[in-house]
Formats: C-alpha cells, structure tokens, sequence
C-alpha cells in the first residue's frame, strides 16, 4: 500500500511549526522533572534512607530481642483465634527510654515485631528487616511505604511529628 | 529460485499488500493462542475484582493468590507476546511484501512459546506456583514453573532474530527497498528493546531456576529483584513501542494517515531505546541499600528521555490523524475533524480511547508515582496497579482489540459476527477499565495495600480498617471490573465466532514477484505481476 | 516551504497535547503538595 511507503528523503522534510513548539515544551518538561528529584534530595524533608546494611536474619533478630529486653514496658494481652483453637498472646510493647535513638522492627509472616510507642517530636533511627520473605511496610494514615527484604536492614531517619 | 515462492503470496484487495501465505497462518495461530490467554486471565481478574470488592470477598485466600499468579502470566506475558508475535510477523512480511524465509522456525518458536505457556499455567493451577508474577525470593515455586517461563522466552527471543532475518531477507532478496514503513520500523525498535529485555529475563529466572532445583543454595532477594525488573520493567516499553506503532497503523487503515514528520517519530521511538532500559530502577525507589544518586540518575535522567518520547508520539498520531482528515474537507474550528472522525469504526474507537486513556490515565500517573520522594506514598498501595491497569489494559490491551477489528477481516478474511457489539466493545472496555482504575487509585491514594487479602484485617488482632470512602472505592474497583470483563468476553465472542464462523472472504491469489532486484531495476515481470 | 511553516498544521492536536499537559501538571503539583504533609524522613 503506497500509503505505507515513507516518503523519499523523509530525513531532509524540516519540522512544521507546532511540531517545533511541542518539541521545546517536552524538553523543558523533562528538564523540570529530571531537576526535581535531586532538588528535593537536597532540600525536602521526605526521602527514602541512603543507607541500608547488609544484616543476616538471626544477627536482626538478635537486635530486635536485645532491644525489646531493654526497652519494654508491658505486655499487650491479646486473644488469637487458629481455626477452632483461641491462644492467648502476648506482644511485647517498647517504649524506647530517653536517648535511644535506634529502635527496631522485625518482619516475619505474619506479624511486625514488637508494639512501638513513640513520643511526638523525638527524632527515631527505624531498623527494620524480614526474617523471612520480603514483605511491605506501611504506615498509615501517614501512608508511608517501604520495602522490607530479609538479609537487608532498612535504615530511616524518621521524625515523628 | 523467485517461482519458489511467488504463488505463496495473495494480494489484499483493500490495502494492495502482498501477503505471504505461510507466514498468515503462523498470524492465525498466535492471534488466536493471544485470545485464549486473555480470556483465561479475564476470568482470573474477575473472580479476583470481585474478592478485593470487601462487600463480596468472593475467593477464599489461597485461590485468591493462586489466580492473581495466573491472572498476571496470562494477561502480562502470554496475551501481549502472542499478540506481539503475530504483529511481528505481520510487520515484517505482509506490509514489507515479503515472504517468511524459514517457515518452519516460525513454528519452532510457536511450539517452545506454547509448550512453555501451557507449562506454566499447569504449575499454577495446580498450586506450585503461588509466587505471583513477580515471584520474589525466598517466595519458591516448583522449578517447572520457571522452566515454562524460560521456554516461553526462548521461543520468543528467537522469534525477534527470526523477524530480523525477515527484514534482511526483504531487502536482500528484492521484496523491499528504501527506508521501512513507520509501523515497521516502530516493531522493530520494539524487537531490539524485546531482545535485551529477553537477555535480561534469563539472567534472572535461569539461576531462579536453579535455586528451585536445589543446585543454588539461594538468591540474594535485592539482586533478584533488579534482575526482574531490569526484565520487568523494559517488557513494558515494548508494549509500548508496539501499542504506538499500533496507534499510527491504525490512523492509516482508518482514514488515510500518514506520518506528518518521519524524522520526528523515529526520533521519539530512537528515544525509547535509550531510555528505558535503566529506568526499570523506579521498582526499587524504597528498597533498603540503594543510594539516591543511583535511584536519581536511573528513574530521572534517563527515563525523562523516553517520556520526551512518549509526548511526541502524543502529538504526532492525532496530528497525523488531524492532517488527514483536513484534507478530506473537515475544517471547522478546532476539532471537526475529530467530531467527524469514524467512531463507529471499533479499531478506530478503540485506538482513540486507547491513546486518551494511555495518555491521561497511565502516563502520567506512571512518571509521578516514578518519583522517589512521591513513591513514598505509592509504593505497594493500589496506586500501583492502578497505573499499570491503565497503561497495560486501558492503552495496550485496548489498542490490541482495535487492531484484532482490522484482522478480522483482512488477514483471517472472515466478516465480522457480531458488527453492531463490535461498534460499542471498545467503549465499554474503555469506561470499564476507566471505572476499575479510578477506584483503585483512590483507594491507594487512601492507603488500601495491593496483593493484600483482606483490608478489613478481620482476622488480625488490632482492628484498623480503612475509612468508609476507601470501602466505597473498592467498590468502585468491583463494578469497574464487572464491565470490563463483559466488554472482554463480548471481544472474544467476536473474535471466536468470526474467526471460526465468519462469512469467507475470498482470497485473491496473485503471483508476487520481488519488485526490486540487486541492480535497484524492476522486472518487467514483476510489474506485469 | 515557508508558507507551511507559518501556520500549524495540527492546530486541533497543538490544543489537545496543552490541555494534556496541563492536567499532567495539576496531577504532579498535587501529589507533590500531598508529601509536604507533616511526616518527616530522611
């Protein structure tokens, strides 16, 4: 079909007019979008951590055992039910004390581990690895989303506020 | 040597291509294998809408992942490659006026692509593959489910060297001379991007493979993953690359258009190439051990060169279809020759609702959820596959139906069954599609997690469930599904029932001789031909 | 050759991609302003 045919010399036919204009206003478009991203690296307050470190599963779970021992402050007392069998659980609920910055969150199917209760306006180091599969981590309402993959410890800076 | 072949060829009486007969029933075959994969995955997302609607919670957990596993195979991989196949056969030999140069490896890569597929889905319909799509490690499906995949990919990695020889014989042989057609040329970046893509596919699954089958003792998981979606992510650009060329073919067949600048769209799909490929690091925005500048320069600097891409292929098809319909008379204002454009043509409906939903829709959430930063709030939510349902289904999937309207009758050469369904198909897959995204966008947007069972957590030991207006978006999510999957079973009715059922159209058998031959001279025998 | 290049030739298309863009924008700007929330993370 002759329509199918490029024409000859398709390579020498100058861009029309509009097709000029749209072509300055997507290059713009792209500087502006490209720019944005180290710009609010350097300047705002929401990024993902820089630093990650490399953790096995039971050195994480070590941690997270270490600092539940040092930081607890009671036991939640819940009632789980598996199928027809009720079990009483209880979950450790960490307070971490004054100075304590690093605190830890261990994921495993199916829970997070342990209660965290933080104050408001305290700045927290938030570990957080899989020990297991990888599994998502969600805050909300905040909506604050990451994720978790075991051998891999997760290190944010978070503000609480 | 050339009477070998020349009585392989019709001629089609509406578009005067040259169509190499062989290589239309190797089209048939993968058109029709593509159907039945969509249908399958149809009814997966179904039944899968329909448990993530709270108020129906219709499959219980395990099923629910176990069909989220064949929904993303069948729709992502087996649907789209099938179709693509089929396109690329048509590319390089229908609109090329060439033959096929070895018939029978066309076959061999149907087989291995076949035989994979049907292997995979047995894996996950049996229950040893409920890894989902992504399958991440440690997550361990049986080792055959890999196999399947791996087999699927050979076939295809071969069928893209099998569609380069096809362009080179074209030339060499005298078919083709001169710069290829726009459509061809915009598959064949599509088959570039397909064979690192490929390459990169096997560099994951093969030790993935292995590790199933105990020869590894196991995966390093952050690895895995930006081997996937190194895969994962430049699979996408070639649907993308294929559903654009889709998108200015089908401004041909339906009124007349051509290209208004070459330079200008080659360029943009030149930009596709260089692109993409690295920006497949916007799946790891919020993974632990990356640093911002390798996160910066992956998904900002150079994907932004595709997306410079995208935005010229937006103005160039309308601009192309605007020219041609000007020159028909329809110059009134602004948009009469929009208002006054064939919408009662399904390929040309469904490829306009095609590029406003892709383009709307799917592009745009696409490079602002890419945003580190933005990603923060996006990432596993149900914002995620709501772009990707947008883009994948809305544009790609949809633009596939279109062209399947111009199919029908010119390369199966069947009339269409079903002309009055065909006319308001796309539109309902379109506003269904629209419908399901949109409440599951907002319902990411409301924190409601994707791949997730139950976000009422009726079985957790804290009760948090999500607001009443994220319940409702759910909802949404159903009813949207509902209608696109009716518009989808309609497509395949019509489909089936013409391909198998359809009023003949005879084939006008002509002798095809190759127009050109090495001294750049026409044959007198070929244009008496 | 310059008389084509005075006009558009796509001037229906040159309204449609703008108004795309805009609402690209809108999209964009939103979701940057909806970040700016009170969580901090560095």
């Amino acid at each position: 079909m002759s329509v199918f045919i490029p024409e000859r010399n398709w390579w020498a036919q100058p861009l029309g007019k509009d097709e000029k204009l749209w072509l300055k206003v997507c290059v713009l478009t792209a500087i502006i979008l490209f720019l944005m991203m180290p710009l609010y690296n350097l300047t705002g307050h929401q990024n993902p951590s820089h630093e990650g470190y490399k953790v096995s599963p039971e050195r994480f779970n070590q941690l997270t055992e270490d600092f539940v021992a040092k930081n607890k402050v009671r036991d939640e007392v819940v009632k789980q039910r598996f199928g027809t069998t009720e079990v009483e659980m209880k979950i450790p609920v960490v307070h971490p004390g004054p100075g304590v910055k690093d605190i830890y969150l261990r994921a495993r199917a199916w829970e997070f581990y342990p209660i965290l209760e933080l104050e408001e306006g305290r700045e927290y180091r938030v570990h957080m690895s899989s020990m297991d599969y990888q599994h998502g981590f969600s805050l909300q309402p905040q909506n604050i989303n990451f994720q978790i993959l075991s051998g891999y410890d997760l290190g944010c800076h978070h503000d609480t506020s | 040597m050339a009477d070998t072949y020349s009585t392989q060829f019709r001629t089609c009486e509406t578009t005067g291509l040259k169509v190499h007969l062989p290589g239309e029933r190797l089209f048939y075959v993968h058109a029709v294998t593509a159907v039945v994969a969509l249908l399958t995955g149809g009814v997966m997302a179904l039944l899968i809408a329909l448990t993530r609607w709270p108020a129906v919670h219709l499959l219980p957990a395990d099923l629910f992942y176990r069909f989220i596993t064949a929904h993303g195979m069948n729709m992502l991989v087996f649907w789209i490659v099938f179709f693509e196949m089929a396109g690329l056969i048509f590319a390089s030999t229908a609109v090329l006026g060439s033959r096929l140069p070895a018939v029978w490896f066309g076959w061999l890569n149907y087989a291995l692509m076949l035989v994979g597929a049907l292997l995979t889905n047995y894996m996950i319909f049996t229950g040893q593959a409920d890894v989902m799509f992504t399958s991440y490690p440690p997550l361990k499906a049986n080792p055959n489910y890999y196999l399947g995949i791996i087999l699927f990919a050979v076939g295809a990695l071969l069928a893209c060297f099998h569609f380069m020889a096809t362009l080179v014989v074209a030339k060499k042989e005298g078919y083709h001379k001169g710069s290829y057609p726009l459509f061809t040329f915009g598959i064949l970046i599509a088959v570039i991007l397909a064979i690192f893509t490929l390459l990169a596919g096997a560099a994951t699954y093969i030790p993935t493979w292995l590790w199933a089958m105990g020869f590894i003792d196991s995966i390093d998981p952050s690895l895995y993953r930006l081997g996937f979606w190194g895969f994962g992510h430049s699979a996408q650009q070639i649907n993308l690359a294929a559903m654009v060329s889709i998108w200015y073919l089908i401004g041909t067949l339906s009124v007349g258009a051509v290209p208004i600048n070459e330079k200008f769209s080659r360029g943009a799909f030149l930009l596709y190439l260089f692109g993409i490929n690295v920006a497949s690091v916007h799946h790891l925005l919020v993974d632990p051990g990356l640093s911002a500048s390798f996160r910066i320069f992956n998904t900002s600097y150079v994907i932004y060169a595709a997306t410079i891409g995208s935005m010229i292929h937006a103005f160039s098809i309308p601009a192309a279809i605007e020219v041609a319909q000007r020159a028909k008379g329809y110059t009134n204002g602004l948009f009469e020759w929009l208002t006054k454009a064939p919408w009662s043509n399904p390929a040309f409906s469904g490829m306009a609702l095609s590029v406003v939903i892709f383009g709307f829709g799917g592009g745009v959430t696409g490079v602002t959820q890419g945003v580190e930063q933005i990603n923060i709030m996006s990432h596993n939510t149900l914002r995620i596959p709501g772009h990707f349902h947008v883009t994948v289904v809305g544009g790609t999937s949809l633009a596939f139906m279109a062209l399947t309207y111009y199919a029908l009758p010119l390369i199966m050469r069947r009339k269409i069954i079903g002309e009055t369904w065909a006319k308001y198909q796309p539109w309902m897959f379109g506003i269904g599609i629209s419908i399901f995204a949109t409440g599951m966008s907002f319902a990411g947007i409301l924190g409601v997690p994707r791949r997730h069972y139950d976000v009422t957590f009726s079985s957790a030991i804290f009760q948090v469930p999500f607001s009443a207006t994220a319940t409702t978006m759910l909802g949404l999510l159903g009813i949207g599904a509902i209608i696109a999957f009716t518009a989808l079973l309609i497509f395949c009715l019509i489909a089936a029932l013409t391909a198998f059922f359809g009023e003949r159209i005879e084939a006008k058998m002509e002798p095809h001789y190759p127009p050109y031959l090495k001294d750049g001279s026409v044959e007198a025998a070929a244009v008496a031909s | 050759m310059s008389e084509k290049n005075d006009k558009f030739h796509a001037p229906g298309t040159v309204a449609l991609v703008f108004i795309w863009l805009a609402w690209f924008i809108i999209l964009y700007v939103t979701n940057w302003l909806a970040l700016s929330e009170n969580w901090f993370l560095r």
